[in-house]
């Protein structure tokens, strides 16, 4: 009975987190692959083999930070077994393109294309930090770069945006 | 620190509360003009990437009914309960009644004892800038006193818990981001005292053991917060 009311728990648990950083991690997938399918199945991968290691978590408040690291493992290993081929913005499905340009925003719609056509190196540290609010130190232990790297790269990726979007 | 490191810097972290920075920020008026086009820009940011979640996104992520390892993914086609069904179950709980709320916060701040400890100890306006990014906010200026600065789980979600130290002891300020509520809402229960004021699209629990602390320790988080969604 006992052992029935700890696996409960853990159950419990597992289930809230996974609740509660559902959409980041799909938002995040979403902006690596660009592709809705496989943000999809990269996120239900990402949780199964979160919840497989779920007590090699020791502090829930760094869940989200757990959950991203084995979200990127995850994204290089379907990448490296799939080599899914690089979507081009202009060759997106009508779903994909739904995606990006679900507003009547047109502003919100041209800066999402240029997230989109934005180099990968640039792109996610960009995401980890505006949309995930991680900090340059924690986005530079997710990347395995130096802070400095990092600092370089959301300067130009910001740069390269408002340059773009101001156009 | 001159206009090309100031640049660099805020260009690359918008949100950073470096001294030097807001020191230069304050003192040359291009630059100040720079750094709130890139804050401007940056919300546009954080709205452009909150790409809409797809009716069939939310709730669709299911645990798999057995723990065991090494079983390939046919554990996968064991997977059974999770999210489907809780949504709305989540979304009753987090929506309960005010006196609810009042007192899931009593529990949440007794059981992370801290916040009931009086201390010299601060925590750096960095950390609390960290805390409150991994919430999606921002603070105009540092809070003076803060002792405590931590995300915790609250109702199920990831919220900024504050202890600030207040004339008469420490004041516990819980950041609710989506828990809307009409007005404010005063409580008292178990010999503390407490509000809940709207903000921006949330609300924000302050609790202390004093009443009179609590305006003064809410009034600069008021002004100095910045809800970025």
């Amino acid at each position: 009975m006992k052992q029935e009311n700890t696996e409960e728990s853990r159950r419990s648990r597992f289930e809230n987190i996974a609740r509660t950083h559902e959409g980041d991690l799909f938002r995040f997938a979403f902006w690596l692959c660009r592709d809705h399918s496989i943000a999809q199945d990269l996120v239900q991968e990402t949780l199964l083999r979160a919840w497989r290691s779920f007590d090699s978590l020791r502090d829930e408040s760094a869940a989200r930070y757990w959950l991203i690291t084995i979200l990127r493992r995850e994204n290089a290993r379907m990448y490296e077994r799939k080599r899914h081929p690089t979507q081009d913005i202009d060759d997106l499905t009508p779903a994909e393109q739904g995606l990006l340009a679900n507003t009547p925003d047109t502003d919100l719609a041209d800066l999402r294309a240029a997230i989109s056509k934005l180099e990968p190196d640039y792109r996610e540290p960009l995401i980890l930090q505006v949309l995930l609010g991680f900090s340059t130190a924690e986005i530079a232990g997710l990347m395995e770069i130096k802070q400095g790297a990092v600092l370089t790269r959301l300067y130009r990726a910001r740069k390269m945006l408002m340059k773009s979007f101001e156009e | 620190m001159n206009c090309l490191e100031f640049r660099k810097q805020f260009g690359a972290d918008p949100a950073c509360q470096d001294q030097p920075l807001l020191a230069h920020r304050q003192a040359c008026a291009a630059c100040a003009r720079f750094a709130d086009r890139v804050q401007d820009f940056d919300r546009k940011l954080v709205l452009a990437l909150r790409v809409p979640l797809l009716a069939d996104q939310g709730g669709s992520y299911q645990v798999p009914a057995d723990t065991g390892l090494g079983q390939g993914r046919a554990w996968i086609g064991l997977a059974a309960s999770l999210v489907l069904g809780l949504g709305v179950g989540l979304l009753t709980w987090w929506s309960a009644p005010h006196r609810d709320i009042a007192q899931d916060l009593l529990v949440h701040m007794h059981h992370a004892g801290i916040s009931l400890v009086s201390t010299d100890q601060r925590v750096s306006n960095q950390q609390l800038a960290t805390v409150l990014r991994q919430s999606r906010m921002t603070m105009s200026q540092g809070i003076a006193g803060v002792s405590y600065a931590r995300s915790c789980m609250f109702r199920g979600r990831l919220v900024p818990h504050l202890v600030v130290q207040g004339e008469k002891g420490p004041v516990t300020v819980m950041i609710l981001p989506d828990l809307e509520v009409d007005g404010p809402t005063s409580f008292s229960e178990q010999g503390f005292f407490g509000t809940i004021l709207p903000a921006a699209t949330g609300s924000i629990a302050i609790i202390a053991g004093e009443e009179s602390d609590i305006e003064a320790v809410s009034e600069p988080i008021i002004q100095s917060l910045r809800w970025d969604i």
